[in-house]
C-alpha cells in the first residue's frame, strides 16, 4: 500500500495503453508514458503526431477510447463533470494562443480563476494577482487589455492566470511557437523558473526541440501513435533509434518520408 | 445512384446527430446549476449586446415598413373607397405578421450573426477551452447568458418594431395621404384585438427569439474553429435561422390564425 | 467591464418596451375602451346571418358596447340564433330594443347595431331579442332589383 503510494507520488500522471481515433484516424495505438513529480517533461514529435491531444486526454477535455489516462491515481476519464472540474483547479494550462479573455483586462484575466472558486474579498484578490504578474514581470501592465500586448506578453499574462490558484502541475501547449528569440528566452527561463520556485510539475508540449531539451528532466517522444522514446534528454542524445535521430537532426529523410505515400512515378506518369 | 441514397441517409444521420447535440447543448446551458447573481450580471451585458445595440435598426427599419404599408395601403383601399380602412390594414399586418418575422429576421442578420462570430472567436482563440481549464463550464459562462439575452430582447425589439411601425403608418396616412386621423385610429382599435393579435404576435415572437437564439449560440459553439470554419458558421447561423422564422411562422399562423 | 451606463441602457431599454406594450395596447387595439366590469349574455333571432363572425362588435348608437361570443342554428324555428356579451357598463337596454345585421363601409365587416326601444322594462341576462333585421345579402338585393327594373317595363 505504501509502495503505491509513493508510486503515485513519483508520478502525478500515468498514461496506460491509451487508443485514440479522431474521425477515423487513429491517433494513439497503445501509448504508455509517466509524468514525474516536480520535474519539466517535454512532449516532442513529428507534426500531427498529437501531442496536444496528449494535454487535453490529461485535462479529461477528451476521452481516451480504450486504456487508462491517471492523475494523482485517478482515472480521469471516469470522472464526473463537478468532480472533473475539482479536478482541473489543480491543474494549469497555457494554451498556444495564450486564450485570454478579451473583453477583461490583465487583472481580470489573472483574478479570474479566484473569483469563481475562492470567496477572498477584493483586496487579497489584488495582491495575489499583482504577486503573480510580477512573478511574470507584468506588473506594470495591470490595466491594460489582452489585445494592447504582444503575444509574448499576452501568454505571460495567461501564464500568471494559470498559476493564480496554485496548481501542482501546469501544461504548456506550444509556449515557444512564433516568438523571436528574446521572447523564447523570457518564457524558457520563466517555465524553469516556476518549476523550481513553485515545485510544479511541467508538461510542455513544443516543436523548439533544442530548446525544450535545455530545461526538461524528462522526454517523452511521440511517433507513430505511440511513445518512440521516454527518458532523460541525455539518453535520447546518446539514443540508436534511427527515428529518433532524424527528429534530433533535422534530417530530410528517415523512418519518416520525405515522400507522402504514391504508387511509383513511373505508373503515375505512363 | 447508390453513392446518391447513401449520402441522403449519411446527410440525415448527421442532420439528426446536430439536432441531438444542439439539444443536449441547450439543456446543459439552461437547466444546470449557475449562481444567479453573477449570470444574472452577464446577461444584463448581453442584453445589451444583442438588445441595446440592434435598436437602431429595428427602429429604421419599423418606420420605413410602417410607412411603406401606409402607402400602399393606400393607393389600393382609394380603389376601394375604404381608405379609412388603411389605420386597421397598417396594423394587423404589423401586429400578426411583419412586427415578429421581420424584426427576427432582422435579429438574425445583426445580432445572431454576432453571436456565433463571437462565440466562435472565442473557441478559435482557445478561450473556451481555457474556461474548461480554469474549472468554469463555457455553456454556463458563455452560452446561457447568451441564450437568455436572446430570448428576452427579441420580444422586446418586436414591440418597438410594431409600435414604430404603426406611428409610420399614421405619419404618411394621416399626415401626408390625409386619411382622416380620427378614423385611422378609430378603425385600428375596432379590428385589432389585444389577444387575438398583438398577444398572438408575441407568442410568435418568442417563439422566434427561442428557435433563432439557440440557432445562433449553438453555431458558434459547434463550429470549426479556423477563420474559414467562422466565417462558413455566421453564414449558417442567418440561412437556417431565417428559414426557421420562415417555416414556423406559416405553423404558428395556421394554429393561430388559421380557423375561425 | 461592467459600467453603470451599460445598466441604465438595459433599463431603457427594457422600458421602452414596456411603453410599447402600453401603446399597441392602448391606442393600437383600444383595449382599455371594452371595460372590464364584467358582462352579461343577450341573444338575439335572425332569419339571416350571412357575413357574420364571431368576435364582431355590437354597437349601440355607434360606441362598441359587446361582442358576438357564439352563432348557432336553432332547428325549431329555422333561424339563426345571435349570443353577445354586452359590457356591463351598457346595462340599460330596454325590452323591445331591435337588433340589425349591419355592415362597416361597403366592403366591411358585418357587425350589430342594438337601437334601444322606449318599454321602461330591461333585458336581462340571458334575454331574447325578436325584433331583428337580418343580414343584408347582395345576391338577393341585385335579384329584386332585376325584377322590379323587370315588372316596370
Amino acid at each position: 500500500m505504501i509502495i503505491i503510494l509513493l508510486s503515485n507520488l513519483q508520478n502525478p500522471v500515468e498514461i496506460e495503453d491509451v487508443g485514440f481515433r479522431r474521425d477515423r484516424r487513429v491517433i494513439y495505438d497503445g501509448l504508455n508514458a509517466t509524468v514525474p513529480r516536480g520535474k519539466i517533461t517535454a512532449i516532442v514529435g513529428p507534426s500531427g503526431t498529437g501531442k496536444t491531444t496528449l494535454l487535453r486526454l490529461i485535462g479529461g477535455q477528451l476521452k481516451p477510447e480504450s486504456g487508462d489516462v491517471r492523475v494523482d491515481g485517478v482515472s480521469v476519464q471516469s470522472l464526473k463533470r463537478a468532480e472533473l472540474f475539482q479536478l482541473r483547479k489543480r491543474m494549469g494550462m497555457l494554451f498556444q494562443s495564450g486564450a485570454l479573455f478579451a473583453e477583461l483586462s490583465v487583472f481580470e484575466n489573472v483574478a479570474f480563476p479566484l473569483r469563481v472558486h475562492t470567496d477572498l474579498d477584493d483586496e487579497l484578490i489584488r495582491l495575489i494577482v499583482l504577486m503573480k504578474l510580477e512573478a511574470v514581470g507584468l506588473r506594470g501592465a495591470v490595466n491594460l487589455v489582452p489585445s494592447e500586448l504582444s503575444g509574448g506578453m499576452q501568454r505571460r499574462v495567461a501564464l500568471a492566470r494559470a498559476i493564480a490558484l496554485d496548481p501542482e502541475m501546469i501544461m504548456y501547449d506550444e509556449p515557444f511557437a512564433g516568438q523571436d528569440p528574446i521572447g523564447l528566452g523570457v518564457l524558457l527561463s520563466l517555465v524553469k523558473q516556476l518549476n523550481q520556485a513553485l515545485g510544479l510539475t511541467s508538461l510542455v508540449v513544443s516543436h523548439d526541440l533544442q530548446e525544450t531539451l535545455s530545461i526538461a528532466d524528462h522526454v517523452i517522444m511521440i511517433a507513430n501513435n505511440r511513445v518512440a522514446f521516454e527518458g532523460s534528454p541525455a539518453v535520447m542524445q546518446s539514443s540508436n533509434d534511427p527515428l529518433v535521430q532524424q527528429f534530433l537532426h533535422g534530417s530530410p529523410d528517415g523512418p519518416v518520408r520525405f515522400h507522402f505515400p504514391a504508387p511509383a512515378l513511373e505508373d503515375a506518369l505512363s | 445512384m447508390i453513392d446518391w441514397i447513401a449520402g441522403v441517409g449519411r446527410s440525415t444521420l448527421s442532420q439528426v446527430s446536430d439536432l441531438g447535440r444542439a439539444s443536449l447543448m441547450l439543456m446543459q446551458a439552461i437547466f444546470g446549476r449557475s449562481n444567479v447573481g453573477v449570470y444574472g450580471r452577464l446577461t444584463v451585458d448581453q442584453i445589451y449586446a444583442v438588445g441595446v445595440l440592434s435598436l437602431s435598426i429595428i427602429i429604421v427599419s419599423g418606420l420605413f415598413i410602417g410607412m411603406v404599408l401606409g402607402l400602399q395601403g393606400y393607393t389600393i383601399l382609394t380603389d376601394y373607397g375604404s381608405e379609412q380602412a388603411l389605420g386597421q390594414m397598417v396594423a394587423l399586418s404589423l401586429t400578426r405578421e411583419l412586427g415578429p418575422v421581420v424584426t427576427a429576421l432582422l435579429f438574425a442578420g445583426r445580432a445572431g450573426s454576432a453571436l456565433t462570430a463571437e462565440i466562435g472567436l472565442m473557441k478559435a482563440t482557445e478561450q473556451l477551452a481555457s474556461l474548461e481549464m480554469i474549472g468554469v463550464d463555457p455553456l454556463r459562462r458563455v452560452v446561457a447568458p447568451r441564450f437568455w439575452a436572446g430570448v428576452i430582447s427579441l420580444p422586446i425589439l418586436s414591440l418597438i418594431f410594431v409600435s414604430v411601425g404603426c406611428l409610420g403608418g399614421a405619419l404618411v396616412g394621416v399626415s401626408w395621404l390625409g386619411v382622416d386621423s380620427g378614423s385611422f385610429w378609430a378603425n385600428m382599435q375596432a379590428s385589432v384585438d389585444f389577444f387575438d393579435d398583438v398577444f398572438n404576435g408575441m407568442i410568435k415572437s418568442v417563439v422566434f427569439a427561442i428557435v433563432v437564439t439557440w440557432i445562433a449560440v449553438y453555431q458558434g459553439y459547434d463550429l470549426v474553429p479556423t477563420s474559414e470554419g467562422i466565417a462558413r458558421a455566421t453564414t449558417k447561423t442567418v440561412v437556417y435561422a431565417s428559414l426557421a422564422v420562415l417555416g414556423l411562422d406559416f405553423f404558428l399562423t395556421a394554429v393561430m390564425f388559421g380557423e375561425i | 467591464m461592467y459600467s453603470r451606463r451599460l445598466e441604465l441602457s438595459v433599463g431603457a431599454f427594457v422600458l421602452l418596451g414596456a411603453l410599447c406594450l402600453a401603446f399597441l395596447a392602448l391606442e393600437v387595439s383600444g383595449l382599455a375602451s371594452t371595460g372590464d366590469n364584467g358582462t352579461y349574455r343577450l341573444s338575439a333571432r335572425f332569419d339571416n346571418v350571412a357575413g357574420l363572425t364571431t368576435r364582431a362588435k355590437v354597437s349601440a348608437a355607434g360606441v362598441t358596447v359587446g361582442r358576438v361570443v357564439g352563432i348557432r342554428y336553432d332547428k325549431a324555428t329555422a333561424a339563426a340564433i345571435v349570443d353577445m356579451e354586452i359590457s356591463q357598463d351598457f346595462a340599460e337596454f330596454s325590452e323591445d330594443t331591435s337588433a340589425s345585421i349591419l355592415t362597416a363601409g361597403l366592403l366591411g365587416e358585418k357587425y350589430i347595431g342594438l337601437s334601444t326601444g322606449g318599454d321602461p322594462n330591461n333585458l336581462a341576462d340571458g334575454d331574447m331579442i325578436y325584433d331583428t333585421q337580418s343580414a343584408i345579402v347582395l345576391e338577393e338585393l341585385i335579384g329584386k332589383f332585376l325584377l322590379n327594373m323587370s315588372s316596370e317595363k
